[in-house]
C-alpha cells in the first residue's frame, strides 16, 4: 500500500558514452527530505522518453544504491530499479538520502543502450510543513472534475474555485473519449509525452511527474496525497514533443478531504 | 480490505434519446453507500443481463460512452462527473480504482450522465452494483476456520438452481466470509436470515483474490431463498466451482 506522501520530483539522470557509475543529482528540493518511495520510469511501465527528449534504457536493469545521510550507509545497496515499478506494490523507501553519493550501476548495460540515453526516477517525498491529517477510519472524500485543454509546449491550468484551497488526497487520470465539457480527451498514446507540474507558491510539490503515473488503474494501490493545496493558476501540464498534442483535454478526477463539514 | 455487507445491481439502460440513467434503487434509500462498481461485457467473453438474459454492453462500447457518475447526498453533490471506466470491471479485467464512498445519497440528485457516439443507434445495457450497509459491521477477522468447495453442472442456459440443492449442509449456521469462484459464469443472489441482501453477484467478482478483491460481512445464507443463475452460452455450462469460506 501506497504511503502518504507531499509531493514528488522527476529526476532525470542522463547517462555520459563509456560509463558504469552516475551519481544521482543534488536536488535542492529533495535535501532532507524523507523519501517515501522511488518510481523507476522505464519503457516497460511508463513509456515515455525523458523531459528533455532523451530515451530509456531498455535492454537491461540497472541497479541502485542509496546512501542514508545521516549514517553515511549504503542502507539500500544494488537494488534492482525493476523493483520500483510505479505499478507495483510500491516499496516504502522511508530515508532521508545523501543524493550526491548515492549512484546506479550500469555495468550490465550495454554500451550502445546507454549512451546518450537516461534514467528518470520519481522521488516521492514527505514535507511535514505543508501537509494536512488524514483520519485513518470513516475518511470523507470529494470528487470533482479537473480538465486542461492542451494549447502548446506548456499549458497552465485556469482558475478552478471548486478546487481553490482545497486539500488533494489523490489525482486520477482518466481517459475518456468526451469529456464533462464536451472536448475530446488525450489518448493511451498522446499522455506519455506529458508532465505534470503542480505548485504552491514558489515551490513545485509535483516536478515534471509523468502523466501516466496518474494513470491508475493498473496500478496495485491508489497514490495517497496528503491533503495538499496547490495554485492551480500556476501548475500546468508541458510535453516533451516536438509536435505537441492540441485541442485535446486531459482530465482528472481529483480526490478531495471532506472533513470538515463532518 | 473492503467489506461487502449488501449488495444492490440495478441494469443501467443507455439509450441513444438520453444523456441520462437515474439512480432507481428502492432499498438504497437512507443506506450507506459504500462503493460503486460497473459490470459489463468483454469481447471474447460475453456477460448477461440476470434480469433480461440480454447481452451486457461489451468494454470497447463503454470507452466511446464517456460515462460519468454524479452523487449528492443531503447537503451537496459530493461527487462530479467521476469517470465511471475507473469502476468498470468485466469477466477478464479486474481493474479498478478503489473508491470509497461511505455516505448516504440522495437518489432523486444522483445519476449517471453519457455521451453517446452519434453511430451508435442501439440501446445498451450494463449493470451497477451498489454495495451499501444498513447496519454496523461485524468484527471481522481474515483467518479462516473452515471450507467447503462445490461443484455443478447447469443443465440449462439461464437455469436457476438453490441453494439448498446443491451446497453441503454442513455449512449451515456458518458465517461465510468469503466465496471463491475456480468456474463459472453465471450469477449468485444471496439472501441471510438476518434481511442481508446481496443481488446477483457476478461470479467473474469471485473468482481472482487480489489486492481488489473484497470479502462479505459474515454471511448467513438462507439456503432456501439464494440461488446461483446461470448466463450465457455453451462456453458458460461447463461445471461450476465455488469455495465457500467461514
Amino acid at each position: 500500500m501506497n504511503k502518504l506522501v507531499s509531493g514528488a520530483i522527476g529526476v532525470e539522470v542522463p547517462i555520459a558514452p563509456n560509463t558504469n557509475k552516475v551519481y544521482l543529482p543534488d536536488v535542492a528540493i529533495l535535501r532532507n527530505r524523507r523519501i517515501k518511495h522511488i518510481d523507476y520510469c522505464s519503457s516497460q511501465s511508463v513509456r515515455i522518453k525523458t523531459p528533455s527528449g532523451r530515451d530509456f534504457i531498455s535492454t537491461h536493469v540497472p541497479f541502485i544504491t542509496l546512501v542514508e545521510k545521516n549514517t553515511q550507509a549504503e542502507l539500500i545497496r544494488n537494488l534492482p530499479l525493476n523493483l520500483l515499478n510505479p505499478d507495483d506494490d510500491r516499496l516504502f523507501i522511508n530515508k532521508i538520502i545523501d543524493f550526491p553519493h548515492s549512484f546506479i550501476d550500469l555495468t550490465a548495460i550495454p554500451e550502445n543502450d546507454k549512451a546518450g540515453k537516461a534514467i528518470y526516477l520519481v522521488f516521492w517525498y514527505d514535507e511535514p510543513e505543508v501537509w494536512g491529517q488524514i483520519p485513518d477510519k470513516n475518511n470523507r472524500t470529494e470528487i470533482h472534475p479537473l480538465e486542461l485543454k492542451l494549447s502548446g509546449k506548456r499549458t497552465y491550468f485556469s482558475e478552478n474555485k471548486t478546487l481553490l484551497n482545497k486539500r488533494f488526497q489523490n489525482i486520477i487520470l482518466s481517459l475518456p473519449a468526451n469529456t464533462p465539457m464536451g472536448n475530446e480527451g488525450i489518448n493511451e498514446i498522446e499522455y506519455n509525452d506529458l508532465f505534470l507540474t503542480l505548485r504552491r507558491g514558489n515551490i513545485e510539490f509535483f516536478s515534471q511527474i509523468p502523466l501516466g503515473i496518474f494513470y491508475q488503474l493498473w496500478t496495485s494501490y491508489p497514490l495517497r496525497l496528503q491533503n495538499i493545496v496547490f495554485d492551480m493558476q500556476t501548475s500546468y501540464i508541458e510535453s516533451n514533443n516536438p509536435v505537441p498534442v492540441t485541442d485535446k483535454s486531459v482530465f482528472f478526477n481529483v480526490i478531495i478531504d471532506d472533513n470538515k463539514k463532518k | 480490505m473492503f467489506i461487502a455487507q449488501n449488495i444492490a445491481c440495478q441494469p443501467i439502460i443507455i439509450s441513444p434519446n438520453d444523456r441520462r440513467a437515474s439512480i432507481e434503487k428502492e432499498n438504497l434509500k437512507n443506506k450507506r453507500i459504500n462503493r460503486i462498481i460497473m459490470y459489463s461485457s468483454d469481447e471474447d467473453s460475453p456477460a448477461f443481463s440476470p434480469f433480461t438474459n440480454e447481452m451486457l454492453a461489451q468494454a470497447h462500447e463503454m470507452d466511446s460512452l464517456s460515462l460519468y457518475l454524479t452523487l449528492s447526498d443531503k447537503q451537496n453533490v459530493f461527487v462530479t462527473d467521476f469517470d465511471l471506466m475507473d469502476s468498470l470491471l468485466t469477466d477478464y479485467s479486474h481493474r479498478m480504482i478503489e473508491i470509497l464512498h461511505n455516505r448516504e445519497i440522495d437518489l432523486q440528485k444522483s445519476f449517471i450522465s453519457y455521451k453517446i457516439d452519434e453511430n451508435i443507434n442501439y440501446r445498451s445495457i450494463l449493470l451497477a452494483y451498489y454495495f451499501y450497509q444498513t447496519k454496523k459491521l461485524s468484527k471481522f477477522n481474515d483467518e479462516i476456520n473452515g471450507s467447503e468447495t462445490i461443484y455443478f453442472e447447469p443443465q440449462t442456459e439461464f437455469e436457476i438452481i438453490k441453494f439448498s440443492k446443491i451446497l453441503n449442509h454442513t455449512l449451515k449456521g456458518k458465517p461465510i466470509k468469503n466465496i471463491i469462484a475456480g468456474s463459472g459464469m453465471g450469477y449468485l443472489d444471496i439472501t441471510c436470515y438476518d434481511g442481508k441482501r446481496l443481488e446477483y453477484i457476478p461470479v467473474s467478482f469471485l473468482r481472482e483474490k487480489e489486492t481488489k478483491s473484497f470479502w462479505f460481512d459474515n454471511l448467513h445464507i438462507d439456503f432456501e431463498n439464494s440461488f446461483y443463475k446461470n448466463t450465457g452460452d455453451g462456453f458458460n455450462s461447463r461445471p461450476v466451482e465455488l469455495t465457500f469460506i467461514y
